[in-house]
């Protein structure tokens, strides 16, 4: 995992305080989001993070772009340490970050117009006269899909998926290098999910841009990324190729996670589904985090946490398990 | 029986098995009609299927396609101003539509149940979970509020939450969501319904508890002999529990078939699409790098404005000239298998 590493994150650690709340029960206790998480993302990649509720991957994404400043733990980007930056070293290295949040609506300011939207980036970044700015406004929106006619209007006029791209556009106005997109289509219909999808593979290609996707869908997952990191409780248990992890996958979790995806038509009374509950984020098991839920558990699975590495040594996948399939 | 419905054909009328033989619930030329400032909305233009006692029939579409809507007007849970403009609904000799509102309320969480995507804003938050399962009994069985609590640990029991004699007495912020929706649904069941209505009941979970969800839903259905109508956007999951499933577009019925044969052979342009569309595991061959998705181009047409057509015509890669000039009716494609298309193969 080296040579052109676009970002590479190091022992990310976030954790959040727990507010006390009004009886003073939660006092002292912490949220444990992020537990140590380290990857590299290649330039012209696509990384999925994928897992589910609470497993800590939006806290990851917006760590890395420094919406949260990480607890401790190092974000390198285009050869900076973002955790070191402050206001305007912060302020231009976000320049090469564009930013796609799953509900469109409440990402668009609602009194901006379309072009103003799309162009705001660029203002905030002070590139261009507003007459250049406009003109690339109109440049993206053809790019993504949305009629010029159209930019006049304010985001309420459009539907979900239209904001969508109204929000993609945006997003790639400063011409970023890398573009975090958190459950981009999650919010949206199925027919409206793979045209989204498609604007998101062809807008790669064109420009030569690199991913961290965030997904709960693995299937989204599936037909987008080239690879997925697997999270779950704040840590990343598996990290390979899709390939590899997605159809030879080698911890338990992530078997379980792919045994659960509901398949299209011919799967009536499959096999039963694992009858455990999900992990708490504010007091995680001793060991291994899925060891209380894991089919193949041990005694070593509760005392000692397993690191993320090769299982058998020299393969491309990595495993946080002590006993990987 | 009679169509209320002038402009339904005769064929669908066949096709939702209007002989009514052993039907549990009949829906017959069902319209519900919501005013908006620019002009009424038909938010569910003439629906007409039927359940049989013990089977699950899942519905699928779109936002907006009418799916939970239909439910709605069926429970009598409509959202005013939605009013049922046209069409019956059978079920148990009595036409639903009409019945006053103590009659159905008798009805509803006794032998009609229904069960709703977000468990949280189903339960009450300050009241202990055993008081709100046994509730159903203390309302429809008249069971006393001592007896309805330990029935109601049996039951938190029967759907799988450890430890229930402690749980009855927690409130849903201690739950987590799987178990808010485990204790949803043996609120539904409690009385034994004969029909149960699950409005995504699984889409704000995560899988892993979503499949046990499913699991649950389905051992309960073969246990008690109940029916149930399975409301999803997800094609998927339906198909991991439906006998049969119902596609609707834009307020309408586009196409119902046995599920296998929906999934193996969609007659419907609209539902063939849908299946290539939605992302599926492993439809991406291996090696590959990421490529585009099949596409649905355009979006809904608003159904105001629409025309006399198809409501899918805009859309459809097969779209003719009569498709836009007059709506295609329901006819038979198969056996049990019916499609409301001009082009498609019968």
């Amino acid at each position: 995992m080296n040579g052109a590493a676009l970002l590479s994150v190091e022992g990310l650690v976030k954790h959040f305080p727990v507010q006390r709340s009004l009886f003073r029960l939660g006092r002292g206790t912490v949220v444990r989001a992020v537990n140590g998480v380290s990857f590299e993302l290649r330039t012209g990649e696509t990384l999925a993070l994928v897992g589910e509720t609470g497993c800590g991957k939006t806290t990851v994404a917006r760590a890395v772009a420094m919406l949260y400043r990480p607890t401790t733990g190092r974000v390198r980007f285009r050869g900076q340490d973002m955790t070191r930056l402050r206001r305007r070293g912060l302020k231009a290295a976000r320049r090469h970050i564009g930013l796609i949040f799953q509900d469109p609506l409440s990402s668009l300011n609602p009194r901006l117009s379309v072009a103003r939207l799309i162009a705001e980036p660029l203002a905030i970044h002070g590139i261009g006269s507003s007459r250049q700015r406009r003109e690339r406004a109109f440049e993206l929106a053809a790019a993504v899909g949305i009629a010029i006619g159209d930019l006049d209007r304010h985001p309420h006029a459009f539907s979900g998926g239209q904001c969508q791209r109204i929000a993609i556009a945006r997003a790639l106005a400063s011409d970023p290098a890398l573009v975090i997109a958190d459950e981009p289509v999650s919010s949206l219909d199925a027919s409206i999910q793979s045209q989204v999808l498609n604007l998101l593979i062809d807008m790669k290609e064109r420009r030569g841009l690199s991913y961290l996707f965030i997904t709960h869908d693995i299937a989204v997952a599936d037909a987008i990324a080239d690879r997925v990191a697997v999270m779950y409780a704040g840590r990343i248990v598996e990290f390979g190729g899709r390939d590899e992890v997605f159809h030879h996958p080698v911890h338990p979790y992530t078997r379980a996670l792919l045994d659960a995806v509901p398949q299209l038509g011919g799967d009536r009374g499959k096999a039963r589904s694992e009858p455990t509950e999900p992990p708490s984020a504010t007091s995680s098991p001793s060991g291994c985090p899925y060891h209380p839920r894991c089919p193949k558990a041990q005694a070593l699975c509760k005392e000692t946490m397993p690191d993320l590495t090769s299982p058998g040594g020299g393969g491309a996948t990595l495993a946080a398990c002590h006993f990987p399939d | 029986m009679t169509s209320l419905d002038p402009a339904a054909p005769t064929a669908e009328d066949e096709a939702v098995g209007a002989t009514g033989a052993g039907m549990l619930l009949e829906v017959q030329g069902l319209e519900v009609t919501f005013p908006t400032t620019r002009g009424p909305l038909k938010a569910v233009d003439g629906v007409s299927y039927s359940i049989a006692a013990g089977q699950t029939l899942g519905v699928v579409g779109e936002s907006g396609c009418g799916k939970s809507v239909a439910a709605l007007a069926i429970l009598g849970l409509l959202p005013p101003p939605g009013a049922v403009t046209a069409g019956q609904v059978l079920f148990a000799g009595a036409d639903l539509v009409r019945l006053d509102r103590g009659a159905l309320r008798r009805l509803r969480g006794d032998r009609l149940a229904m069960i709703f995507q977000d468990p949280l804003s189903a339960l009450n938050p300050v009241v202990p979970i055993g008081d709100q399962v046994g509730e159903t009994l203390v309302i429809h069985r008249q069971v006393a509020p001592s007896l309805a609590r330990k029935e109601a640990a049996a039951l938190l029991r029967r759907v799988g939450i450890s430890d229930p004699d402690r749980r009855i007495t927690e409130y849903p912020h201690q739950l987590s969501g799987g178990m808010r929706q485990r204790a949803v649904i043996a609120m539904a069941v409690a009385c034994r319904p004969a029909l149960l209505f699950a409005d995504e009941p699984t889409t704000a979970l995560d899988v892993t508890v979503q499949a046990q969800i499913l699991d649950l839903l389905d051992e309960l259905r073969a246990d008690t002999g109940m029916a149930m109508q399975f409301i999803s956007h997800n094609l998927a999951v339906v198909s991991r529990l439906a006998d049969e499933v119902v596609v609707m577009y834009a307020g309408r019925i586009v196409e119902r078939a046995p599920t296998n044969e929906l999934f193996r052979h969609p007659a419907h342009p609209y539902t063939q699409a849908l299946i290539d569309t939605v992302p599926v595991k492993g439809r991406r061959p291996l090696g590959s790098p990421p490529t585009k998705l099949a596409s649905i181009p355009g979006q809904v047409a608003d159904m105001r404005t629409a025309g006399p057509g198809c409501r899918f015509a805009a859309r459809c890669p097969q779209a003719a000239y009569d498709c836009r000039a007059a709506e295609p009716p329901l006819r038979e494609a198969g056996k049990n298998h019916w499609v409301a298309c001009f082009r498609a193969a019968t």
